[in-house]
């Protein structure tokens, strides 16, 4: 089944200055529950492409569908509204409420949807100790390293029950341990929960985990390929 | 859970949180401070001239004000009186007999304003007795005379000397008398203070030969009355060829007085306000940029804008709330202690405030209304200044067009 579905994107920056040509026409579906890496050289247009995914900026032409839903016919209030039902969003830094603790945090998105507290409770704990935080839940972020910051941001992106999760660069701050535990985490949520997850990343040990790597280059796809997961390919 | 939120965002820089209350705090007491002395200053002058010499209303004789001779003195209405006897707006009312004279002691002289009043109805009604400053009220000892301590300070004479007084009484005849100086009396306008010689009436009526006549009823109201509504309701009663005299036509001085206090109470909050609108400005501004990154996360995750905007509002209101309940709480004493203790001037600058028929000492009011009103403005002015970041995330965008 189709979450994602793009047809003939494309983006151009500053279109009346010094025209940038982000994306060419990009078409990309994304299954339920695919695990899916989006790589390239800097510049390639990863970051647009992800963004556009996720409703934080507008195509210059095509179209963005998830789930039947046209997002660019969403506007303020209502597509804010869409991000918060379907999107969960990991970025590269700063994801967290700095004020708030870990669980607070986690907890923070489900209090936007309006949950009750029941389920607040069950879900905050279940999914602090899916990322292995359980024993920092009353930490805030300044009280944890770069890598369990991160861990706080996917289960925060998870705690919403979202179509996919969206991260862009999740582990470009994280020296290369954290950043294979990291995916590793995100690896078992898509194992467990079906959970459908598309990031950009440069780093090989990452590509290496993800079934699907998308190759693009000046705004095209040059390559979609498949993988076999990690332990098919050790064994 | 966004009251969680701005109640821990106002702790992250506890540095400049503690400031802007700490400013806030100052400008509040500042501005009640200010406001209380200056609302006092027209307050004493108010009552001084008004509440315990001219009345809020004088019945005069219709060309007293323009010819203050002794023609022009009447003997009191038996209607009028009974019928302000019975009006609940007023508080009381006495008979007067004003004219001036020549006083003189040892070899000074100088021209008095003599005033011969009903020492028992002052009392009651103005609390004139306690204005006196050295020796005593009238005890109806024959003879006796207050006079005011400038006056007393001009002639360089005290209670137990005697005061020489030549004038000209009713229809012509000739005046003169001789009275002992029982008490001095400071009535807060140094206009007043300098001339005043206080009689009891029938003594005053014997000197002027102006037998049961008087030149003027003081009306003095009760707090809080019209004094329009009140003027309306005596016209009627009037006998012909009377008048009503406002206080604020008599002490055309006191007016302006009062104007000129008020315009500078104006400047002075305007000047206040204005400094402390950039403190807080700048606290807005800084609370707002310094966290644009971790805003646009919010909104990306889904937060909606409205509920920012709250975050955000709540935050500055906050601050303004503890500072201005904070400058409140420090305002009460600091204000009173004013009160108890007036600043006092001395030398030439009491010259000065005196040039203006302002006395120079200056207590302040302890008014709840006045730091109530100021607490407020500047909540207020924090909830206009947070338009700034509320304009900042109207227009927040998760990607920037630019880069
Ligand atoms: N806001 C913007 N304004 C103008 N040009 C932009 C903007 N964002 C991206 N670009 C340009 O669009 C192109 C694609 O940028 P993008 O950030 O999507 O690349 P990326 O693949 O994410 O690169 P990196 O690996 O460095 O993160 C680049 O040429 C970039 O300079
Ligand atoms: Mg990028």
């Amino acid at each position: 089944m189709k979450v994602i579905e793009t047809i003939n994107l494309s983006k151009v920056y500053n279109p009346d200055t010094v025209p940038v040509h982000a994306l060419n026409g990009v078409n990309l579906e994304i299954e339920r529950g695919e695990f899916t890496a989006i790589v390239g050289p800097s510049g390639s247009g990863k970051t647009t492409l992800l963004n556009i995914i996720g409703g934080l900026d507008n195509a210059t032409s095509g179209s963005v569908i998830i789930e039947g839903t046209d997002i660019a016919k969403l506007k303020g209030g209502a597509l804010i509204n869409f991000r918060l039902h379907n999107i969960g969003f990991v970025f590269q830094a700063y994801n967290l409420i700095p004020v708030l603790t870990a669980k607070e945090n986690v907890e923070f998105i489900m209090l936007l949807q309006n949950r009750p507290i029941a389920e607040r409770e069950a879900r905050v704990s279940e999914l602090l100790k899916a990322v292995g935080l359980e024993d920092k839940i009353e930490k805030r972020p300044s009280e944890l390293s770069g890598g369990q910051q991160q861990r706080v941001a996917v289960a925060r992106a998870l705690a919403s029950k979202p179509q996919f999760v969206l991260a862009d660069e999740p582990t470009a701050n994280l020296d290369s341990k954290s950043a294979e535990n990291l995916l590793d985490i995100m690896l078992r949520l898509n194992e467990e929960e079906n959970m459908t997850f598309i990031f950009s990343t440069h780093d090989v040990r990452v590509i290496r985990r993800a079934r699907r790597v998308v190759t693009l280059e000046d705004g095209q796809i040059v390559s979609d390929v498949f993988q076999k997961k990690t332990q098919e390919i050790m064994n | 859970m966004i009251g969680t939120l701005s109640w821990r965002n106002l702790w992250r820089n506890r540095r400049r949180t503690f400031i802007t209350v700490a400013s806030i705090l100052f400008a509040v007491v500042f501005a009640n401070t200010m406001d209380a002395l200056l609302v006092g200053i027209n307050q004493q002058m108010t009552d001084s001239m008004v509440g315990i010499y001219s009345g809020h209303v004088q019945v005069q004789q219709a060309d007293f004000w323009e010819d203050k001779s002794l023609h022009n003195t009447f003997v009191p209405d038996e209607k009028l009186t009974s019928y302000l006897d019975k009006m609940p707006e007023v508080k009381g009312y006495s008979t007067r007999l004003e004219s001036v004279a020549l006083a003189s002691a040892e070899n000074l002289t100088k021209g008095v304003l003599v005033v011969g009043i009903e020492p028992e109805k002052e009392k009651q009604i103005t609390g004139l007795e306690s204005k006196i400053q050295t020796g005593d009220y009238f005890h109806g000892n024959p003879g006796d005379a207050i006079i005011g301590k400038g006056l007393a300070e001009y002639l360089d004479i005290q209670p137990g000397d005697t005061l020489v007084m030549l004038g000209e009484g009713y229809h012509g005849a000739s005046a003169a008398g001789k009275y002992h100086i029982c008490g001095t009396i400071r009535m807060g306008s140094p206009d007043l203070d300098n001339n005043l010689v206080f009689l009891m009436l029938p003594e005053a009526q014997m000197f002027f030969a102006a037998y049961d006549r008087v030149t003027s009823m003081p009306v003095f109201l009760n707090e809080n009355v019209s004094q329009k509504a009140v003027e309306a309701q005596l016209q009627p009663v009037l006998p012909e060829g009377f008048i009503l005299q406002p206080w604020q036509k008599m002490m055309p001085m006191v007016t302006q007085s009062l104007g000129l206090v008020d315009a500078m109470r104006i400047i002075v909050l305007a000047m206040l306000y204005i400094l402390i609108s950039f403190g807080i400005l700048g606290t807005i501004i800084m609370m707002t940029n310094e966290r644009l990154r971790e805003l646009k996360v919010l909104l990306a995750v889904g937060m909606q804008r409205w509920k920012m905007a709250v975050m955000i509002l709540l935050e500055s209101v906050l601050i303004a709330i503890i500072g201005a309940a904070l400058g409140f709480a420090v305002s009460y004493p600091v204000v009173s202690y004013m009160n108890e203790h007036p600043i006092t001037f001395r030398g030439r600058a009491a010259a000065g405030w005196e040039s203006f028929g302002i006395d120079p000492v200056m207590p302040t009011v302890v008014d709840f209304g006045i730091f109530t009103t100021h607490s407020l403005v500047i909540l207020l002015l924090s909830v206009l200044l947070s338009f700034y970041a509320l304009n900042k995330i109207r227009h927040l965008q998760v990607v920037s067009a630019k880069r």
